[in-house]
């Protein structure tokens, strides 16, 4: 026997879960009582355990799918041996039925239920019309694939054209138009294909649309000489040290934020107050396989540049792995967003509320400069910084972008500033 | 989160050695009583992973996880007597089982269905009580009842650190300190009223020396060392059968898992801070290990006993799962004598609806 498991309300009043991992492949067994998935509610991250021993049948959602409470979420067979036993049973089934004759046939409702399927296979099946009950599964226990449901929409055509070509020949119609209508019904759905938000995007579409609609952004752009900063990094890696250039951004960033407090700031739009803070909590804006998130290293005016690259590296990796609480994600003061490892020239980053400023970061690169009426080569980095107009003028993003271009012009000018 | 250090009368240290408190009152305990203490421990354990489980496999509909609490609810139930009341909250799963509530109606209580309320009888457990802290001023009128009926029973109420914030409270406390009421007042302050740290909900540093504002007795133990839990709420029955009045008792300990199967205690709470708890103060390991050191108890004996729990607990599962439902109208059974007419429309509407429906 098989079981269905249908996913629970395992938050009190939860209507639906995103699935974040499944554990399990189909095809494999699991014990009683066993975690087989996580998923995630508003609440939180939760495994799911296995109702009964046996083989993973079916998967019916991926991750990342939104699953609304009831549905099956996957199918339990019993164990490997089992389920063979059950399937050689098969036509001892239909001798019952032989035997019992006088009986009703079944109602198509009971055959449908056997049909096993993942539910965007079904979706196809709808669109092309087919009914899958009728299609010939060939994947693991007998599973209607995409393939199958194409190939038997295909046979489909061919009959009815078989058919069309004795209309044909009355000259009621050419078989050559009704070959391309078909061929574009197969191809319908590949054009496009619907796929809802998960559960991450939803909160972000959410939130860069509300800054980017209530604040009025303005973005200053800057070239800045990072000359001394790509020196300082080739002294210290000659010595061993693997660190990175975005822990030494950082630190810059954030002295150059003590320069200009205003930009280290929360704008309270409902009660018209800005609050200036005394410590940096930085945003890192990071790209994860859920989407972009923006977790927050702590207190990095009080840090070297060393615990900055140890807490970065764990916070990011974190992030990726979808670890971080929910508390690290909260109550930054100024975020940058590196955009160097991926490329690009400029971008105008969306504000990152109730803060007022955000960075881009671009690849430093090697580019001709004119120095003293000679072309030559240098070491330049483009930053992007976006700035909530209405509490912020142009004047004070360039007195930021100048100063941050002191500190990687020759980072030795941090050393005057060490406490 | 406070220190264990200013802890009244501990029997057992954090490696389950007894201090000589705790070797006086071992001695005065039958092998039985000692074995008991484990048993209980283990069964609600084994109960209570299990029903996180049926949770998370929608078997049944929320549940209140108590791992780590054990020794303060056992180690307390077992010091009460059959006449007791006992008015608990919704983590009180130890108490309950301990008083003699059988575990299929713990399991159908979870499963949202009415027959988990019905106690059998001569079992003296009220349902549990969700809305926080209703349970106090009911104890101390039930402890009230058997002081005016001249009965020997005593009263408990049991509520969690989020409760003594609650005017609730209060008026039981006081009610209970005036009229020197045979109630006792056991509060788990496990360190959080779900998401809310005891440090934002008490200016004072204990729950214990607010007794002192009611006139009672205040007494605090470590909740995780169940002979100093049994020792407490021993002499707070003691006192109350006496006539000496109520007793507030809080047992600091520490729940392992989320407030529910709905939240996620990982958001709140420190992982060092959890590592901490669960790994050096676990109530049941460091009882094994004095019952090991004592001699009472092999890994042969522990393995089979589990596997009892666990038998024990499929049963109840079964059966639980096995009782025929109620009919969807029993929804309107049991909060009105005299039903009102819009839940009479209802009613009438459903039961029309159902029959065309077939």
């Amino acid at each position: 026997m098989s079981v269905n498991f249908h996913l629970p309300d395992v938050g009190e009043g939860v209507a639906e879960a995103d699935v974040v991992r499944w554990l399990v492949k189909e095809g494999e067994t699991v014990e009683e009582d066993q975690t087989v998935v996580e998923v995630q509610t508003d609440k939180a991250v939760v495994e799911l355990p296995s109702p009964s021993a046996g083989c993973v049948k079916e998967i019916c959602w991926q991750e990342g799918e939104t699953v609304p409470v009831g549905e099956v979420l996957f199918v339990i067979g019993g164990k490997t041996e089992a389920s063979q036993e059950i399937r050689s049973k098969e036509p001892s089934d239909s001798l019952t039925t032989t035997t019992t004759a006088t009986l009703p046939p079944k109602t198509k409702k009971d055959v449908r239920t056997r049909v096993l399927a993942a539910p965007s296979t079904r979706r196809l099946a709808r669109e092309l019309q087919v009914d899958i009950c009728s299609v010939e599964g060939t994947g693991p226990q007998g599973r209607v694939t995409k393939e199958d449901v194409h190939r038997f929409s295909e046979q489909k055509t061919k009959k009815s054209l078989s058919q069309n070509d004795t209309y044909s020949s009355q000259g009621l119609a050419t078989p050559r138009t009704l070959i391309s209508e078909n061929t574009f019904a197969t191809k319908h759905d590949e054009i496009y294909h619907d796929e809802p938000l998960t559960r991450t995007r939803r909160l972000i579409a959410e939130r860069l649309l509300k800054s980017v609609t209530q604040k009025p952004h303005a973005t200053h752009f800057d070239e800045l000489q990072v000359d001394g900063l790509v020196a300082w990094r080739q002294r210290i890696k000659e010595t061993g040290n693997t660190l990175g250039y975005l822990p030494m951004l950082i630190k810059a960033v954030t002295q150059s934020l003590r320069h200009h407090p205003l930009l280290n700031a929360h704008f309270l739009e409902d009660t018209q107050v800005l609050r200036r803070i005394r410590q940096v909590d930085l945003g890192i804006a990071t790209d994860t396989p859920r989407g972009l998130i923006v977790p927050v290293l702590r207190q990095v005016d009080q840090k070297s540049i060393h615990e900055i690259a140890e807490e970065l590296t764990n916070l990011t990796d974190r992030a990726r792995e979808g670890k971080v609480t929910a508390d690290e994600l909260k109550g930054s003061t100024f975020t940058i967003s590196n955009a160097g490892s991926l490329g690009g020239k400029w971008a105008t980053p969306i504000i990152n509320p109730p803060e007022v400023g955000i960075l881009a970061i671009h690849p430093i690169e090697e580019r001709p400069v004119i120095k003293e009426g000679e072309l030559t080569k240098g070491w330049r980095m483009n930053v992007s910084l976006s700035f909530d107009h209405s509490v912020i003028d142009g004047a004070d993003a360039i007195r930021f972008t100048q100063t941050l271009n002191r500190y990687l012009a020759d980072p030795g000018t941090l050393l005057l500033e060490l406490r | 989160m406070q220190s264990l250090e200013q802890m009244d009368s501990p029997c057992l240290d954090q490696d389950g050695r007894l201090t000589a408190k705790g070797n006086s009152l071992w001695q005065s305990l039958s092998e039985d009583q000692k074995l008991s203490f484990y048993h209980w421990m283990a069964m609600v354990r084994h109960f209570d992973r299990r029903s996180v489980i049926l949770q998370r496999q929608g078997r049944i509909g929320t549940y209140a996880p108590l791992e780590g609490q054990e020794a303060a609810q056992v180690g307390s139930a077992l010091a009460l007597s059959q006449e007791d009341w006992i008015f608990p909250s919704y983590r009180e799963h130890g108490v309950a089982m301990v008083a003699g509530l059988p575990l299929t109606h713990i399991l159908l209580y979870w499963m949202g269905r009415v027959e988990g309320n019905r106690t059998p009888k001569g079992v003296r457990v009220l349902p549990p009580y969700v809305p926080i802290a209703t349970q106090l001023p009911q104890a101390m009128g039930a402890s009230w009842a058997a002081k005016l009926k001249k009965e020997q029973s005593v009263a408990i109420a049991y509520f969690g650190d989020g409760a003594t914030s609650e005017g609730d409270f209060h008026e039981a406390l006081n009610f209970a300190g005036v009229f020197k009421l045979p109630a006792i007042f056991f509060c788990q302050n496990n360190g959080y009223a779900i998401s809310v740290p005891f440090s934002r909900q008490s200016a004072v540093p204990t729950v214990a020396e607010r007794a002192a504002a009611y006139g009672l007795k205040g007494i605090r133990v470590d909740g995780n060392d169940v002979l100093a839990t049994y020792q407490a709420t021993r002499e707070a029955v003691r006192r109350a059968r006496a006539g000496e009045g109520s007793t507030l008792i809080e047992a600091v300990t520490y729940r392992k898992g989320s407030h529910t199967t709905a939240d996620d205690a990982t958001r709140y709470r420190e992982k060092e801070e959890v590592e901490e708890w669960v790994q050096k103060k676990d109530p049941l390991s460091r009882y094994e290990r004095l019952l090991t050191a004592e001699g009472l108890l092999d890994e042969a004996e522990r393995i089979a006993w589990e596997k009892h729990c666990r038998e024990h607990i499929d049963q109840a599962v079964q059966e639980a799962e096995e009782m025929l439902a109620p009919p969807p109208t029993h929804l309107f059974d049991h909060v009105f004598a005299d039903m009102p007419v819009t839940l009479h429309r209802q009613r009438n509407e459903w039961e029309g609806g159902n029959e065309q429906n077939g």
